[in-house]
C-alpha cells in the first residue's frame, strides 16, 4: 500500500482521541456501554491504525514488544491473584472483595468491576496490539 | 460433483438451524427479573451487562481473558520461531 | 481456604501457568516449570481431601465468587467428576513428568500444557453450559498449540485441521447452549436437570435439536466416527508427552462432558444410535488402524477405536455398562498414555516413524521394551494387565448381539495390531541398520513388504542418542506400575466402581435411567467373574485369531489392501462433509 500524506495526518490526528475513548470505555464501563474487552480493543485499534499508516517498526518505538508483552502478563497476573485473594479471604474465587458503596458515585460505586476493567483493558488492548504488530511483521503492512 | 455435495451440505445445515431457531417458544424471564431486581445491589455496577460479566458470571470472563492470552501467547510463539522445518 | 472446594483443582494449574508465563522472562527456565507441574501434582491434596465426601454419595459444590444459580455459576464434584478429575491430575502430572526428558520444552510449553489441564478442569467440574463452552475453548486454543509445538510441516497441517473443526464445533455448542437458554431460562446443568424433568420438556423438539448441536460440538472433541476425521493426524503429529495429554485423557473428558449434558437431558433416546456408532467407530477404525505403518498414527486410530468401545458401553444405557464405561475410560486413560510415551522413546531410539522399519529393541532397550509390552498387552486385553478387566466389563454389558460381536471383532483386530507392534520390543539381533532387521522381519513373515517408504534406508539407527532419560523412564514406570495394579486388583476396583454408580453421588437422571432400563439388563451383573474360566478362554481365542489376522494382514494380498486404507487421507473439506453429516444424524433423531 503506497503511504500519503492524507492517511499519515488523519491517523496521527484520530489516535489520541481513539486512545481517549477506549480509556473511557474501560473505566466508565460499570456506569455506562463499555467495559475493559470493548475500550482495550479500541485502544488496541488506535495502535493499529498508527501502526498502518507510520508502519510498525515506527510505533514499536512507542510501544515496544516486550513492554506490551509485560503489560499482558501483568494483567493476568493480577487479574488471577485478585481471584486467588478472594479465594483466600473465603469469599470464593473471583468474588467481589471490594464490596460496593451503597451511594452512587459520579465515577464509580463498584469498586470491584472497575479494577477488573482497567485490568481487563490492559490485557486486551496489550494483547491485541501485539497480535496485530507481530503479525505485521518488522516491515509494517 | 464434489460442488453439488458442499452446497447440499450447507442446505442441510441451514435447515437444522432454521429448524432449531423458529417456533414459539414461551419467554423465559426469572434469570433476567433476578439480574434487573438485584443486579445494582450486588454488584454496584449501574451498567448491568458489567453486573454479569464482572458479577454473576465474572469467572466466564476470567475464562476469555485466558482464550486471548493463550492466543496471543502462541501468535508470538509460532511467528518468533518462523517454522523450523 | 477450604480444601474441599473443587475450584482449587482449577485455581492450581492456572497458578502453575503464572508461573511458567512469568518464568519465561527468568534465565533458568526448568526451575518455573517444575514449579508449573509440581502445582498441578499438588491437586492431588484437594482430590485426596475431597475423595471421603464424594465417595460418601453426596456431591460437593462450589459457588464462583458467591454467587449462586440461576444467574451465577456453580461448581459441582460428583463421585464421576471426581474420577474424570483424578484422571486429569493424575496422567496430567505423569506427562508434564515426561515432558522433561531432553530439556526441549521450556516454560511456553508447560504454559500451554498447565493452561490445557485448568480447562479440562473446567469442563469436567462445572455446574453451567456456558463455562463448558467457555473451557471447550480453552482447550481448543491449548490444544491446537501443543499439537503444532514442535513446527514441524506434518504437525501444524494436523493443528489447523484441529482448530478449523474444534471451533466449528464450538460453535455449534453455543448454538446449542441458546437453544437451551431460551426454553429452559437456565445455564446451570443442575437447573437444566430439574426443568427437564418437571416441565415435561425432555421430549419437545427444539430441546432435542439444541441436544443434538451440544452432542455435536462435544463429538468432535470425543472423536467417534463421523468426527474423527482430525485425530489420527493431531495425535500422531503432535509431540509425543502430547500425544499422551490428549489420547489419554482430553478425549475422555470431552466424553464425560457429552454424557452428562445426554443425562441432564435424559436423552435415552439417542441410547440406540450411540451404541451403533460406538460399535461401527470400534471396528471401522480398528480395521484402519491394522493397515497403519506408521506407529503414532496406528496409535491413534487405536484411540478411536476404543472410544467406541467406551460410547457403546453408554449406549447400552445399563448400570453395569456404566461401569463398563467409566472402567474402560480410566484403563484407556492409562494405557494409551503408556503406550504413546512409550512410542515416542521408540521413535528416538530407533530413528523411524515406520514399525516395519523398527529394528527390535529388545536386547538394546530392555526397560522400554517391557514397558512396550506392558502397554500393548492391556490394550489387547491380555489377562492382568487393566486393558482385561475393563474391557471385559465394557463388552460384557452391551446386550446387543449385533454390537457384542462387532466389539468383539475389534479385539481380535486390537491383538492383530499390536502383534505387529510387539515384536518392536522382540530380543532380536542388534543391528546397524534399520534395513538389515527389516529384512530379518520379512524373513519371520515370508512377505515382501515393498513399498517406497520401506525403501527409503535408515542407516541413523545405530549411532543415534539412545538412553532413556530418568523423567521419561519414570512416568512411564508409574504408569506401566498402574497398569499392572489396576489389572490385579481389577475385580475389587470393579465392585467398589459400581457400588459408587449404583450409591448416589450421580446426577439424579442415571438413577431415573437404571432403573428405566432395570427390566431390560436380566442378566445380573458380576464384577467378581472376570477371572472366571470362561473369560480366559475367550481372551485365549481372541489372541489366538488375533495372531492369525495379523499373518493375513501382513500376506502379500493383505498387505495390497492394507496399503489402500491407509492411504485414505481425508481433506478438509471432506472433513467439513463428515461433521455436516454427524450433524443430520444427530439432527434426525430429534425427529424420530
Amino acid at each position: 500500500m503506497r503511504k500519503t500524506d492524507v492517511v499519515d495526518v488523519a491517523a496521527r490526528k484520530l489516535a489520541p482521541y481513539m486512545f481517549l475513548f477506549g480509556l473511557y470505555l474501560v473505566s466508565y464501563g460499570d456506569i455506562s456501554p463499555g467495559g475493559g474487552f470493548q475500550g482495550g480493543v479500541v485502544v488496541a485499534s488506535g495502535v493499529i491504525l498508527l501502526a498502518m499508516a507510520k508502519g510498525s517498526r515506527a510505533v514499536a518505538a512507542y510501544f515496544p514488544l516486550h513492554s506490551l508483552s509485560l503489560a499482558e502478563t501483568v494483567g493476568f497476573a493480577l487479574i488471577l491473584a485478585a481471584a486467588i485473594a478472594g479465594l483466600l479471604m473465603g469469599a470464593g474465587f473471583l468474588a467481589d472483595i471490594v464490596a460496593p458503596t451503597g451511594a452512587l458515585r459520579s465515577i464509580t460505586n463498584a469498586p470491584f468491576a472497575f479494577v477488573m476493567n482497567i485490568l481487563i483493558g490492559l490485557k486486551v488492548g496489550a494483547g491485541v496490539s501485539l497480535i496485530c504488530l507481530t503479525l505485521f511483521g518488522e516491515s509494517g503492512p | 460433483m464434489r460442488r453439488v455435495v458442499e452446497i447440499i451440505a450447507v442446505l442441510v445445515v441451514s435447515l437444522i438451524l432454521a429448524l432449531a431457531l423458529s417456533g414459539e417458544h414461551p419467554r423465559q424471564t426469572e434469570t433476567k427479573e433476578a439480574i434487573v431486581e438485584n443486579g445494582l445491589a450486588d454488584t454496584g455496577a449501574r451498567n448491568l451487562v458489567t453486573s454479569v460479566y464482572l458479577g454473576y458470571r465474572a469467572f466466564d470472563t476470567f475464562g476469555e481473558t485466558i482464550v486471548l492470552l493463550v492466543s496471543v501467547s502462541g501468535v508470538i510463539y509460532f511467528l518468533s520461531k518462523g517454522g523450523k522445518s | 481456604m477450604n480444601l474441599s472446594d473443587p475450584v482449587l483443582l482449577i485455581a492450581l494449574p492456572l497458578a502453575g501457568s503464572l508461573i511458567s508465563l512469568v518464568g519465561k522472562l527468568l534465565k533458568r527456565e526448568i526451575v518455573p516449570c517444575i514449579a508449573a507441574s509440581v502445582l498441578v501434582a499438588l491437586s492431588a491434596v484437594p482430590l485426596t481431601v475431597q475423595a471421603a465426601t464424594v465417595f460418601a454419595g453426596s456431591v460437593l459444590s462450589s459457588q464462583l465468587g458467591g454467587w449462586g444459580p440461576p444467574v451465577g455459576i456453580g461448581l459441582r464434584m460428583d463421585a464421576l467428576a471426581w474420577i474424570a478429575s483424578a484422571m486429569i491430575v493424575g496422567i496430567g502430572s505423569v506427562v508434564l513428568l515426561s515432558s522433561f526428558a531432553g530439556g526441549e520444552y521450556r516454560s511456553r510449553y508447560f504454559f500451554f500444557a498447565t493452561i490445557l489441564i485448568s480447562g479440562m478442569q473446567m469442563v469436567t467440574l462445572t455446574d453451567d453450559i456456558f463455562t463448558m463452552f467457555v473451557g471447550f475453548e480453552i482447550i481448543a486454543i491449548a490444544a491446537y498449540l501443543l499439537i503444532g509445538f514442535d513446527q514441524t510441516d506434518a504437525g501444524l497441517l494436523a493443528s489447523l485441521k484441529y482448530l478449523i473443526l474444534s471451533t466449528v464445533g464450538v460453535l455449534f455448542f453455543l448454538i446449542g447452549v441458546f437453544l437451551v437458554y431460551r426454553d429452559v431460562g437456565s445455564l446451570s446443568i443442575s437447573g437444566i436437570a430439574t426443568a427437564v424433568r418437571e416441565s415435561g420438556l425432555a421430549n419437545s423438539r427444539s430441546i432435542h435439536l439444541a441436544v443434538a448441536t451440544l452432542c455435536v460440538g462435544i463429538g468432535v472433541r470425543t472423536a467417534f466416527i463421523p468426527f474423527h476425521t482430525w485425530l489420527p493426524e493431531a495425535h500422531a503429529y503432535a509431540p509425543h508427552p502430547v500425544s499422551a495429554l490428549l489420547s489419554g485423557v482430553l478425549i475422555k473428558v470431552s466424553l464425560f462432558a457429552m454424557l452428562r449434558i445426554l443425562r441432564t437431558f435424559e436423552a435415552t433416546y439417542l441410547n440406540e444410535m450411540l451404541l451403533w456408532i460406538g460399535g461401527l467407530t470400534a471396528i471401522v477404525s480398528v480395521v484402519v488402524a491394522l493397515s497403519q505403518s506408521d506407529l503414532k498414527r496406528l496409535l491413534a486410530y487405536h484411540s478411536i477405536s476404543q472410544m467406541g468401545y467406551i460410547l457403546a458401553a453408554f449406549g447400552a444405557a445399563s448400570a453395569a455398562s456404566y461401569t463398563g464405561l467409566y472402567a474402560h475410560a480410566v484403563g484407556h486413560g492409562l494405557f494409551k498414555s503408556l503406550l504413546f510415551l512409550a512410542a515416542g522413546e521408540i521413535i528416538h531410539v530407533t530413528g523411524t516413524r515406520n514399525v516395519y522399519e523398527m529394528r527390535p529393541i529388545g536386547r538394546s532397550h530392555p526397560y522400554l521394551a517391557t514397558m512396550l509390552i506392558v502397554g500393548a498387552l492391556s490394550i489387547a486385553a491380555i489377562p492382568p494387565f487393566v486393558g482385561f478387566v475393563s474391557k471385559q466389563l465394557a463388552t460384557g454389558a452391551v446386550g446387543t448381539p449385533a454390537v457384542s460381536y462387532l466389539l468383539w471383532a475389534t479385539s481380535v483386530g486390537t491383538v492383530a495390531s499390536f502383534v505387529k507392534v510387539g515384536r518392536v520390543a522382540l530380543p532380536g539381533q542388534q543391528l546397524a541398520s534399520g534395513g538389515a532387521s527389516r529384512e530379518q522381519g520379512q524373513a519371520q513373515q515370508g512377505s515382501p513388504l515393498h513399498d517406497e517408504s520401506f525403501v527409503n534406508d535408515n542407516t541413523s539407527g545405530g549411532d543415534r542418542s539412545t538412553r532413556i532419560a530418568p523423567p521419561s523412564a519414570i512416568a512411564m514406570a508409574i504408569l506401566a506400575t498402574a497398569c499392572i495394579a489396576a489389572g490385579i486388583y481389577g475385580e475389587r476396583l470393579a465392585v467398589s466402581l459400581s457400588g459408587i454408580l449404583a450409591g448416589g453421588g450421580h446426577d439424579a437422571a442415571v438413577e431415573v435411567e437404571a432403573t428405566r432400563h432395570a427390566g431390560a439388563d436380566t442378566t445380573s451383573y458380576e464384577p467378581s467373574d472376570l477371572y472366571k474360566g470362561r473369560k480366559l478362554l475367550e481372551t485365549l481365542l481372541i489372541a489366538a485369531l488375533g495372531a492369525a489376522v495379523y499373518a493375513l494382514a501382513t500376506s502379500k494380498r493383505g498387505h495390497t489392501i492394507t496399503e489402500r486404507i491407509s492411504a485414505i487421507r481425508p481433506q478438509l473439506g471432506s472433513v467439513l462433509l463428515f461433521f455436516v453429516a454427524g450433524l443430520s444424524l444427530f439432527a434426525l433423531f430429534a425427529y424420530v
